[in-house]
């Protein structure tokens, strides 16, 4: 490629991701509205700086079109399950059942948004524990804002080795790392080393939000081991099986806060009064609401459903490759932008699955749960009506934000721009860079809204940036995905997942607000170990 | 009626522009297939103008109506 990489041109590739920051952090505008603005400065700076033509622009959005409908479908079944508990009262029943289960808030708060989100990730990701735990966590009286910011740490530790570690098979692949080599397994132990940190950080961090000090000092120890569970957990398995790193430590932890919840220190009823996070009165106030004779396990059963069919279509090898015979992708010509930058041709784009996408585990799961609980009476008249018109309305808006900002992203991939903005970052700081490399891997999440998309976009850029800095490629692999998975909690599509659901749409930057100023502290923290353990 | 009222509410009419983006896809695929740049264009404004509706609908329209006023 001949574009120039210079300040100016940097600073044309960064525009689009500053304005969409100020647009929805300064100005609270929703991210339905701001992610068309970035949308359109990154065409108009494709066109007129990097020299791209129509082609290009519509090849690329084209591109975007599609992987944002893949990601669409998955937010559409999560809400139309979301709905199907919404619309039978069934998270009152999970409320206090899980109350009775965990009298102790703090666990309660911890299992309904962190352990539960990681068992959501293990297996489904692409934002469904935001979209699912929102509501939950509303149901048990948590303000509807703490409710979407909660999840969103919940689940993004587990997006490296998550969605049965689809992230990190993209990783592999982008930087050329063949499965089961000495750079593979090494890669994989620092992913999972800064991962752990980061999980560390996110436990510590819902304590905060809860009660500050006082839940600090209640919840460290249960935090301490939930995070040798999954974090451990999750930096032993890499070694024998990516595929389950993630998954496994999630279920045993979800097993784990149970017993937890048996032990003198947390069987009692205790909570912060003052909570920042709580809205006690009105969740009590929906007591009348609540589906008669309907039990915790009942309450459960489309997620139960969920589950054990994700389960056996991903785990069970023959049933996988049958269903995912059927395969649907669009093929697509080569395109060059005035600077020789390629876009080369593809057969099949992106293809996609329908029988093994997790859109279609929460589309049976819902229509199953909806027969089921017509059956049980707890779903009246018009109800099923009422549940996908709700499911329609409800998604339609944060759709598109989604097609906006993945289009957003293509486009600036397709006409060089990220490339830039990556190679500038490396030309000026030199050695320094591997402080940053968590951040591009954040980068790469926050504006595609999926830590596979960051780490198929910067992991290539990343293994080469470091081998001609002479510092060892898998750390700074390590940090670029450990940085994808925390920039998946602070990534525009996700944030609206959970605003969806929580039904605060247009909340975005005031979410954004609160959690950038615990993922960049954190990337800085991860860099900073890199920087250390490079200059060793 | 019920759908007349729908489709009078903003997550009625972003349905519309979604359905718009839709029919844009396939203008766009089918152009970027057959090479016909003609196609692609339509297809390009198409997305353009339903991408946009949303912040000119909550930002410009709206404004205008209640300076208006």
């Amino acid at each position: 490629m001949n574009i120039p990489v210079n300040l100016f041109m940097w600073v044309l590739a960064c525009l689009p991701i500053i304005v969409l920051l100020v647009l929805m952090i300064r100005f609270q505008w929703g991210a339905t509205d701001a992610a068309p603005i970035g949308l359109a400065i990154t065409v108009f700076t494709g066109i007129v700086f990097y020299k791209a033509d129509l082609k290009v622009i519509v090849s690329e959005g084209s591109k975007g079109i599609w992987n944002a409908l893949t990601i669409l479908i998955i937010v559409w079944t999560a809400v139309l399950l979301y709905q199907v508990g919404n619309e039978t009262h069934a998270f009152l029943v999970i409320r206090d059942g899980m109350r009775k289960l965990l009298p102790n808030e703090l666990l309660l708060i911890l299992a309904m948004g962190w352990i539960f989100e990681s068992f959501l990730q293990g297996i489904t990701g692409f934002g469904v524990p935001v979209a699912v735990g929102a509501p939950l966590l509303i149901g048990i009286g948590v303000k509807p804002m703490w409710a979407v910011i909660i999840p969103l740490l919940g689940q993004s530790w587990g997006n490296t080795f998550g969605t049965l570690a689809a992230a990190w098979d993209a990783l592999g692949m982008s930087a050329g790392l063949t499965t089961g080599s000495r750079e593979y397994l090494v890669t994989a132990l620092w992913a999972a080393v800064f991962i752990w940190v980061w999980n560390l950080i996110i436990g510590v961090t819902i304590c905060w939000f809860y009660g500050k000090g006082k839940a600090i000092r209640k919840g460290i120890l249960a935090v301490a081991l939930i995070s040798v569970i999954q974090g451990g957990g999750e930096l032993l398995l890499t070694q024998v099986n990516t595929t389950i790193a993630c998954f496994v430590p999630a279920c045993i932890s979800l097993i784990i806060i149970l017993m937890l919840g048996r032990l003198p220190a947390f069987r009692n009823e205790w909570n912060v009064k003052e909570s920042q996070i709580m809205e006690r009165k009105t969740a009590a106030q929906e007591d009348g609401e609540k589906p008669e004779g309907m039990t915790l396990v009942q309450a459960f059963v489309p997620y139960f459903l969920l589950s054990v069919i994700a389960l056996v279509v991903l785990l069970v090898e023959p049933v996988h490759t049958f269903l995912g015979r059927i395969q649907i992708g669009f093929s697509f010509p080569e395109t060059v932008t005035g600077y020789g930058y390629v876009n080369e041709a593809v057969e099949s784009f992106s293809p996609l699955s329908p029988f093994t996408h997790a859109s279609m585990f929460l589309l049976i799961s819902s229509l199953a749960g909806m027969i089921y609980y017509r059956k049980k009476g707890w779903i009246k008249k018009g109800g099923i009506g009422r549940i996908f018109i709700r499911a329609v309305s409800m998604t339609m808006p944060s759709g598109m934000a989604i097609i906006g900002l993945v289009i957003m992203s293509k486009i600036m991939a397709g006409t060089g721009q990220t490339e830039v903005l990556a190679n500038g970052i490396a030309n000026v700081l030199g050695k320094v860079y591997v402080i940053l490399s968590p951040f591009i891997g954040l980068l790469g999440s926050f504006m595609t809204g999926s830590n596979m998309s960051s780490n198929i976009l910067f992991a290539g850029f990343q293994s080469t940036t470091a081998n001609l800095l002479h510092v060892d490629p898998s750390i700074v692999l390590g940090a670029q995905t450990a940085g994808g998975s925390i920039g998946s909690a602070i990534s525009p599509s996700n944030i609206i997942l959970g605003t969806t659901t929580a039904n605060i749409l247009g909340s975005e930057g005031k979410v954004l607000k609160k959690i950038i100023v615990i993922t960049v502290p954190a990337a800085v923290v991860i860099g900073v170990l890199v920087f250390a353990l490079t200059s060793l | 009626m019920e759908e007349q009222k729908f489709f009078r509410t903003r997550a009625g009419r972003l349905t519309i522009a979604f359905c718009v983006i839709m029919a844009a896809f396939v203008l766009m695929l089918t152009g970027l297939h057959s090479d016909n740049s003609m196609l692609y264009s339509v297809g390009f404004v198409m997305t353009a103008a339903a991408m946009l509706y949303s912040p000119i609908e909550v930002h410009i329209y709206q404004r205008l109506k209640k300076s208006k006023k």
